[in-house]
């Protein structure tokens, strides 16, 4: 066992800061796509997009990466989540796929790449699924609609789920491509917005899909990877609230004391210390664990704890700063509202929890 | 960061759990019916070389680390060992032997150890006061010098082993003008005339560890019973913390995989609606939880271990974080599992109740949940 950093790996952590060090911590970078484009640019020369240039057997390639994952949200959840849906994501569940040259370029040249595949009565069950292709020639006709679309504002392209007789396919679409039916704020998160899309019979070469692919178990995965986006983002938002919290109570003073003087307060504080402590080693260990059960099972068991332990501290955040906390000086009320957000992508806690009992009674095999 | 544990630290826990099963599991219910020692368990520990793990070989000891010694403590959990059995341990091998071994002389090591790490002496450590619980430095048992002797006088209570100890490491005043600075550590052994132990406290869970009083009236002990220098006792009082919060909490945390497996097997086992209740997802979400809690302690616990095995120094905030955590957060889970047992969850014959009630120490023990959130809040 090993609960730190060795020397390699702390240099490359600080090298990486130095980068994060020039971003923008708030939204503001989303008003112009130069400038969206310009930051991902930046961190293209960084090991969080290009992992070659790490080969070491002394470094711990998964650690470093849920350190600076967890660093890149806390400093902004925004670029964190469009760079992880949007470039990551994609990278990860493709990786295995026989893509074409055309969309191999597009993935390489650090495109964003939303997915698109919630429908009203699908969620994670492939039988659902009502958005569908057929093969005509060297083109698909493909149909359906697609809600919860996340960041199509920040798009390039789409990447569409659907049914191709009984197995799943992804078409690469030009944002241009579809029509956008509605499209909404997240509640709380003002600057990030959520999509309803329609498709209608639009016709689609060949070398812009993806599959059909035959693994059934590949929806799990595909889940399991936007879990693993939540996971260290988790800890990163919990950071930054605890900091928000901790600094504001050392400084704030009421009855001519730090609050943080009081019990009330720093109990608060002590518990939010305890849970991400907690946090950081499950996330940690979540993204370390190479056995294919167990890396199942402890992600399970981190999106849970991780994600309810992010609502808890925000939620004590925002009892400490108290009006603070609702104006725009601080996050914690952004972050709380993220936490909801968060806890329902992906396999939500409460299936991740349904999931977990399964896989515990034995119900569930991996 | 690795978190895995060794091919040989996973094939020894599986030995203690293994070992455990057999010799001391199937004694566990009667013993703590009648609220009774096990002595003969306890002996069992120390012949398997659980008692002595950490210490070196030339004294009898296992010569192993930190992390493999909590690993052990987690195991005897694991297996279904009483919370009062682990307790005794821990108050026998990490607040009294270990102490004697970082801080007696050469001779104290040589008379004390070997018999400590067989589990022929049993050991106790005696802080706590009346008025002096998490406020060590309150006490007022005193040790006052007399020519080539010190003669020792108070009462110490909540004492592990009390009734039953062959040696006690007692802290007492030396300097009664100084706080903490004023306290340093001794050696007493027990029929020394002056020392006594009242009988044993009945207490809710961890039922056969025996808790007493210890009461100093007039008890002369000679001066070479003295642990270290004069006025070191509270420090050697603070390195026992990271065992409290490591090794001592570690079998709480194995009782809640002991849960989890019980669980299981119930829930898969118990049949209604025409169905196991396993099938029913408010089940699923009992045994998801517990293993949540069973697997994030453990990574705390493994935590300060691993830290002590760095010989990192003492970190209060980590060993209070997880105390706090173990102490507070495991109260759901074991609550979860009675409930999941239903109306047999209330017997005795499943034994989660027992876990429930042992389960109850952890936020009290070794410093209440409050006092872990003042020192953590004093160290943000």
């Amino acid at each position: 066992m090993r609960f730190d950093f060795n020397e390699k790996e702390r240099k490359i952590i600080e090298d990486f800061s130095y980068i994060l060090n020039q971003i923008p911590g708030d939204g503001s970078f989303l008003y112009n796509k130069a400038n969206l484009s310009d930051i991902i640019n930046k961190l293209s020369k960084t090991i969080y997009f290009d992992t070659r240039k790490i080969v070491d057997e002394e470094i711990n390639l998964n650690s470093i990466l849920f350190k600076i994952k967890s660093d890149l949200c806390s400093k902004n959840f925004y670029l964190y989540l469009i760079a992880e849906l949007g470039i990551n994501f994609i990278r990860n569940i493709l990786e295995d796929q026989n893509l074409s040259d055309y969309i191999s370029s597009i993935m390489n040249s650090k495109n964003i790449i939303i997915p698109a595949y919630v429908e009203d009565n699908m969620n994670f069950h492939l039988k659902e699924i009502t958005t569908t292709a057929i093969l005509n020639g060297d083109y698909y006709i493909v149909s359906g609609t697609k809600k919860n679309v996340l960041f199509l504002d920040w798009a390039d392209y789409v990447l569409l789920l659907a049914k191709y007789e009984d197995n799943l396919i992804f078409f690469i679409l030009n944002k241009d491509e579809v029509e956008i039916k509605s499209r909404e704020n997240l509640y709380g998160i003002d600057l990030l917005t959520i999509s309803e899309i329609l498709i209608k019979e639009k016709k689609i070469p060949k070398d812009r899909c993806v599959g059909p692919i035959l693994d059934k178990n590949f929806l799990d995965n595909f889940f399991y990877s936007i879990n693993r986006i939540l996971i260290p983002g988790s800890i990163g938002l919990m950071q930054k609230s605890f900091e928000e919290a901790r600094v504001f109570a050392k400084q704030h003073k009421n009855g001519g004391k730090p609050i943080i003087a009081y019990q009330e307060v720093g109990f608060k504080l002590a518990e939010m210390k305890t849970l991400l402590d907690a946090s950081y080693l499950i996330a940690a260990k979540a993204m370390n664990t190479e056995n294919k059960k167990q890396s199942y099972e402890t992600n399970l068991v981190a999106k849970v704890f991780c994600l309810e332990s992010l609502e808890n501290i925000a939620s004590s955040a925002l009892s400490i700063l108290s009006t603070y906390g609702f104006t725009d000086k601080y996050l914690s009320g952004n972050i709380l509202m993220l936490s909801k957000f968060f806890q329902v992508n992906g396999t939500s806690t409460e299936v991740s929890r349904v999931n977990l009992g399964d896989l515990c009674l034995g119900y569930k095999k991996i | 960061m690795d978190f895995n544990l060794s091919k040989e630290q996973r094939m020894f826990k599986r030995e203690v759990i293994n070992f455990a099963k057999k010799e001391i599991v199937p004694r566990v219910r009667e013993f703590e019916k009648k609220g009774e020692f096990d002595f003969e368990s306890f002996r069992k520990l120390g012949e398997f070389g659980i008692l002595g793990l950490h210490f070196p070989e030339y004294l009898g000891g296992g010569g192993a680390d930190v992390l493999t010694t909590v690993i052990a403590a987690e195991a005897l959990g694991e297996a279904g060992v009483d919370g009062g059995l682990t307790l005794s341990y821990g108050a026998h091998t990490f607040l009294c032997a270990d102490t004697i071994f970082r801080h007696g002389t050469k001779e104290q090591v040589e008379k004390y150890l070997p018999k400590l790490i067989t589990g022929e002496y049993i050991g106790c450590m005696g802080l706590s006061e009346p008025n002096a619980g998490s406020d060590v430095a309150s006490m007022s048992t005193v040790a006052e010098k007399k020519g080539d002797r010190y003669v020792l006088n108070g009462t110490k209570m909540w004492i592990t082993n009390g009734p039953i100890a062959d040696v006690a490491v007692i802290y007492a005043k030396t300097d009664p003008s100084k706080k903490h600075e004023g306290i340093s550590a001794f050696i007493v052994e027990k029929n020394t005339p002056g020392f006594s132990a009242g009988p044993p406290i009945e207490k809710m869970g961890v039922k056969t560890s025996q808790t007493s009083e210890l009461i100093f009236n007039n008890c002369e002990i000679p001066e070479e019973n003295l642990l270290g220098k004069e006025g070191e006792g509270f420090l050697m009082a603070l390195e026992t913390v990271e065992w409290d919060r490591s090794a001592l909490l570690a079998p709480f945390v194995g009782a809640t995989k002991y849960v989890l497996d019980r669980c299981i097997d119930y829930a898969k086992k118990r049949i209604q609606f025409d169905r196991p209740i396993g099938k029913f997802q408010a089940i699923k979400h009992k045994i998801a939880d517990i293993k949540i809690f069973y697997e994030t302690a453990r990574l705390l616990t493994y935590k300060i271990a691993w830290c002590k095995d760095q010989g990192r120094p003492i970190n209060h905030l980590e060993a209070a974080v997880a105390k706090l955590y173990v102490g507070d957060f495991s109260l759901k889970p074991t609550n979860d599992a009675m409930v999941l047992h239903g109306g047999n969850g209330y017997t005795h014959e499943f034994d989660i109740e027992r876990v429930f009630r042992d389960g109850r120490l952890a936020p009290i023990g070794g410093g209440t949940s409050d006092i872990q959130k003042v020192i953590i809040s004093r160290m943000l």
